[in-house]
């Protein structure tokens, strides 16, 4: 019975056209719990690699402290999506996004930051990636635009094989099953994102804008974004921005277009918070004495003027 | 924006009250609160619950003034309500309109390089972050953090205290 079946999806996988992908994969299976599964399989896996290859801050009340601003920002996100925050012990100025909700930033990122306003714009860039699925996007988006050539046709028998592992394996384990063929191939193609093609430049300024209203909606200085990308601006062409300017637009035309997006931020919203003594005593351990790599201009609150006018 | 640009909208604004579109919100804890000022501690009007419908015109700071069902007006905290998306500001939809060429632009910029197959990747960190062992034990320890939601509370009052001074 058993051999039966497994010639049966050999058959069908010869004499179907090679242009099996993740996704019509896992549109075949039809169900969305087995597609987000795969999905967070892929972003665990992608994790763990980030984790594994970077190492990990051991600081339990930072980390707890990340996760606290961080779940704060997503009580206002919908859906029912869970996230993970942890800190990576590198001094590279990133932030990675997985698929299922794990939310990775580095220690040179934090070093880098002011306060718990420019926290938060982070987090919430990284979340607002997640939310619109960003990263899938990008996967499947790819998967549509392979050219076809030599490279591709090994590629695609290399995919076929996965899918007819897959098939396999759900015959012989039980139905549902997952194989980590398929989970390593989205692994691989998440990894290319983070580290050379990077997301598309519509999908960075949407993550940008949503995740800035994100943070001002929580009550935290709309101009925060804007102002720690000034000071990335300032270090453009250093190492440790090398792999973010890289996979990202520039700091400056990102920060002109949240500019432009704050010039209709109604006047109430300017009194918010910058949460600056809770930061700073909540990263002191990778803090400590290393100041910032550029002397850092005093975030922007509200000007004089403006508090008269308001009170 | 232009230096100093912030003053002009803030002289444009002063003394009136920013009136936008009304808005519907959707409130999304049991323990809200319809309160009769912009503030945390002011009193309580009527005790919202989770699902209730409101029409909110104006924010002030943390707060959003509100109307409900019945006509009664207040202020919401802008962190218990959602706004209620209309039809075709969901996601699926947002997804559907994307623009045909986006493609062309993605391809643009992958150049030649291909992914997904080991050994063909010109980024040598990625290889090297690839080889890398999981760290299967961090990412369980990611999934397993328990954070109290004390925790998460502490950073709202902050922010709401922080927000209240300036206001």
């Amino acid at each position: 019975m058993w051999i039966y079946l497994i010639f049966l999806q050999l058959l069908s996988c010869v004499s179907q056209k090679p242009t099996a992908t993740i996704k019509k994969q896992i549109n075949k299976e039809g169900e969305n719990d087995d597609k987000n599964e795969i999905y967070r399989e892929i972003g665990r896996n992608l994790a763990g690699r980030l984790l594994g290859y970077y190492g990990k801050v051991r600081d339990e009340n930072m980390v707890l402290y990340i996760n606290s601003v961080g779940k704060y920002l997503a009580s206002s996100v919908e859906g029912n999506q869970t996230f993970f925050f942890d800190v990576l012990n590198t001094d590279v100025i990133n932030a990675f996004a997985c698929p299922g909700g794990y939310i990775l930033i580095t220690k040179g990122l934090i070093k880098n930051l002011n306060n718990e306003a420019e926290l938060s714009m982070v987090l919430a860039h990284e979340i607002s990636h997640i939310t619109r699925n960003h990263m899938i996007q990008a996967m499947e988006q790819e998967e549509k635009e392979l050219p076809v050539d030599s490279v591709t046709a090994s590629r695609q028998r290399e995919v076929t094989e996965s899918k007819l592992a897959s098939s396999v394996s759900r015959y012989l384990m039980s139905s549902g099953a997952m194989t980590s063929a398929v989970v390593a191939e989205g692994m691989r193609k998440s990894l290319g994102i983070l580290f050379d093609k990077g997301l598309d430049h519509k999908l960075e300024w949407e993550a940008d804008r949503i995740g800035q209203k994100l943070a001002i909606d929580s009550g935290y200085e709309p101009r925060s974004f804007t102002n720690f990308l000034k000071r990335l601006q300032m270090i453009h062409g250093k190492n440790n921005l090398k792999l973010l300017t890289q996979t990202h637009p520039s700091p400056k035309s990102r920060r002109e277009k949240l500019e432009k997006e704050l010039e209709n931020l109604p006047l109430q919203e300017l009194v918010s918070a910058l949460g600056e003594e809770r930061f700073l005593k909540n990263t002191s351990s990778i803090r400590g004495k290393v100041t910032p790599i550029v002397p850092v201009a005093k975030p922007q609150s509200l000007k004089k003027t403006d508090q008269k006018m308001l009170q | 924006m232009k230096k100093g640009g912030w003053r002009h909208v803030a002289l444009l604004l002063t003394g009136f009250p920013l009136v936008l579109n009304a808005q519907t919100f959707v409130v999304k804890k049991d323990v809200s609160a319809l309160r009769k000022e912009a503030k945390t501690n002011s009193a309580s009007l009527k005790e919202l619950k989770k699902g209730d419908t409101l029409v909110g015109e104006e924010r002030q700071g943390m707060f959003w003034r509100v109307k409900d069902a019945s006509g009664k007006d207040g202020f919401v905290s802008v962190l218990d309500v959602e706004k209620s998306l209309k039809s075709d500001q969901t996601v699926q939809n947002a997804l559907k309109n994307r623009p045909q060429n986006e493609a062309v632009s993605a391809r643009a910029r992958s150049g030649n390089s291909v992914m997904g197959i080991r050994g063909l990747d010109s980024n040598s960190k990625m290889d090297k972050v690839e080889a890398a062992k999981p760290a299967l034990n961090d990412v369980y320890q990611m999934e397993d953090r328990k954070v109290p939601s004390s925790n998460v509370k502490k950073i709202e009052k902050g922010v709401q205290q922080e927000v209240e001074s300036k206001s």
